[in-house]
């Protein structure tokens, strides 16, 4: 037997065994090849190219512009006198001071937050990154809500929204307050970072996500590209919460100024 | 012999075979391996949310039974994902230019739905739509205003919203990412809406002794001067800055075209052009200035500053105006605080060469 496999690879020249070995090392190397090659490609969809100019239909006139960043005083398309009776319309896109007809972009770095295994009274934080460009526009502000307390998915079972330390230190959705009490349990939020509301005075200022309206937590009036804020989510359960997983959903809002 | 010999040929020739079927086998179980684990740090990886939109405003004056179209650019930066659109109306959230959006969510109303549609045939209100990484689409939004609409103003947001995650179980939070573009419209027959407006508010920020109806006693210091003084101080120093609130009292929106202009008695006078944001019907606004101001750095005396603006490039004119007096505060007490400290260090040395 054990020459018949000295034979076997003494003899391993023939044709067809040395084909399939080829492809199947061939295959396992593109592959391997692949997973390496597509993991930094999927990483770099965070950095976008929104800052490219596209243009829309923009129905105004030129004019000089006043300063690099604005230009004041243009006249639209379709101001003269009876235009606006013939086309029955007169339309103006974009903001008539800001120079760049680049878009309102906005970005979340990551769609899903886990806290994975909870330890009762030890407190467990996730974190992801909000971006927004506001270049094309004058302004902009972001709002955050959920769509419930977190919730077992049969509903059974909730985790309630951090009153914070309570008392002095109660927060409320739209105000943050020191939550560093082990014993205060809840889920809360706290914001890092450009533009953000000034309630948030450090890292132990917590907020609860408010259900059915938005809470603004980012806000600038002023023309800005790459304002980035960090949110952290905090969660905290006591030994008397019943396992399972829980989850519910937290929409931001991303929307210019008029 | 001979016979054997090929007996034993044949042998090596089926192991041979068994060997490369094992070994083909094997290289199909690691591929199948590889693809699972390539879907599943698919799965694993960070989802990201990543639109972009233009225009990010769009101002419409149109007739009642009219329609007219306006191309958007939406760009996806972020993972591919499927896209709603929605119309919801907004009113004024503050007095900087921010939106509080109406209809939201599902079980608030949403009037005047159909006005709006996309030429899109793959688009329309409330039906997902797929955009592709790196994809850049065109989407053609038609308005159609029914004719027997009132004239007046209309505001609405246009949003792109992707919709969480919902295949994968957790304990934590899905995310959902909307991105909004404001749509002002404004209802005419003739095109000459009337336009209305008053300045609610101009004065100089930051005053010394300025009036304050917070609590202590040093504040309520100041509320006395400010009440004996007939404008407000500053220091030489400081930069003045201005706070300008302006409310629309008619039915459709405007801009403000104009300066603020300031002006002292001893010549120095600068100017700054007021940013034309939009004030919309009834409704009160803070307004920017839109270059940077261009005050000298040392300011002394009385200083008037007058702000003048139309309401629109051909609308009527409001104007108002403010005093103040620029002293250097700062630096006079720097220099009695030296005089007091040199005095003080002389009467000293005084007494104790005397001694």
């Amino acid at each position: 037997m054990r020459a018949d496999f000295k034979q076997i690879f003494a003899d391993i020249t023939d044709k067809s065994f040395r084909t399939i070995l080829k492809l199947s090392v061939v295959s396992v190397l593109i592959c391997v090849l692949s997973v390496l090659i597509c993991a930094p490609v999927v990483a770099e969809n965070v950095s976008s190219d929104n800052y490219q100019i596209q243009m829309g239909n923009v129905n105004m006139g030129a004019g000089v512009p006043a300063s690099t960043s604005y230009r004041i005083g243009l006249t639209g398309g379709q101001n003269a006198p009876g235009l606006y009776s013939s086309t029955g319309y007169r339309v103006k896109a974009g903001f008539w001071y800001v120079l760049d007809r680049i878009p309102f972009a906005f970005t979340i770095s990551d769609l899903t937050i886990d806290f994975g295994t909870l330890t009762a009274g030890t407190p467990s934080t996730q974190t992801n990154i909000l971006s927004v460009s506001a270049g094309g526009a004058g302004g902009y502000q972001v709002t955050a809500s959920e769509s419930a307390t977190l919730a077992t998915t049969a509903g059974t079972a909730t985790i309630p929204d951090t009153s914070c330390d309570g008392g002095a230190n109660t927060c409320t959705a739209t105000l943050a307050k020191p939550w560093t009490d082990n014993t205060k349990y809840g889920f809360g939020y706290n914001m890092f970072g450009n533009d953000i509301t000034t309630d948030f005075i450090d890292s132990t200022y917590f907020r609860p996500f408010p259900i059915g309206y938005g809470a603004t937590i980012m806000q600038n009036s002023e023309v800005g590209r790459n304002r980035t804020a960090t949110v952290t989510y905090k969660i905290n359960v006591s030994g008397s919460q019943t396992a399972g997983n829980y989850e519910n959903y937290v929409i931001f809002v991303a929307t210019p100024t008029y | 012999m001979q016979i054997s010999k090929s007996i034993s040929n044949n042998q090596i020739n089926k192991s041979k075979k068994r060997l490369s079927f094992i070994i083909f086998h094997l290289s199909l179980i690691g591929l199948f391996t590889i693809g699972l684990f390539v879907y599943f740090s698919e799965a694993a990886k960070a989802q990201t949310f990543s639109l972009g939109i233009y225009p990010p405003l769009l101002e419409v004056m149109i007739m009642p039974g009219k329609s007219v179209t306006q191309d958007y650019q939406l760009s996806n930066s972020g993972d591919e994902t499927e896209i709603t659109a929605q119309i919801v109306k907004f009113k004024p959230a503050d007095e900087l230019g921010n939106v509080s959006l109406r209809g939201l969510t599902s079980d608030e109303v949403r009037p005047h739905q159909g006005w709006f549609s996309f030429e899109n045939a793959e688009i329309a209100l409330g039906k997902p739509f797929l955009l592709k990484t790196g994809e850049k689409k065109q989407i053609i939004l038609k308005v159609k205003i029914p004719e027997e609409t009132a004239e007046d103003d209309y505001y609405f947001t246009l949003l792109f919203s992707t919709q969480p995650i919902s295949k994968i179980a957790l304990l934590g939070t899905k995310q959902a990412g909307v991105i909004g573009s404001n749509i002002l419209i404004t209802v005419s027959k003739d095109g000459q809406p009337v336009k209305k407006g008053e300045i609610v508010e101009f004065r100089l920020l930051d005053c010394y002794f300025e009036p304050s109806e917070k609590q202590g006693s040093s504040r309520r210091l100041g509320s006395y001067i400010a009440k004996l003084l007939p404008f407000c101080l500053i220091d030489s120093f400081d930069k003045p800055e201005f706070l300008l609130r302006v409310k629309n009292t008619g039915r459709a929106f405007w801009k403000p075209f104009g300066k603020l202009k300031t002006e002292g008695l001893l010549g120095q006078k600068w100017e700054q052009d007021l940013r034309p944001d939009n004030i919309l019907a009834d409704s009160i606004r803070q307004i920017n200035l839109a270059t940077p101001s261009a005050s000298p750095s040392f300011l002394i005396g009385p200083y008037r500053a007058s702000v003048e603006f139309k309401l629109d490039e051909d609308g009527p004119q409001v104007a108002a105006q403010t005093s103040f007096l620029a002293l250097p505060f700062k630096a006079i007490f720097a220099l009695l605080t030296i005089v007091l400290l040199v005095v003080t260090i002389k009467s000293v040395i005084k007494k104790r060469s005397k001694r």
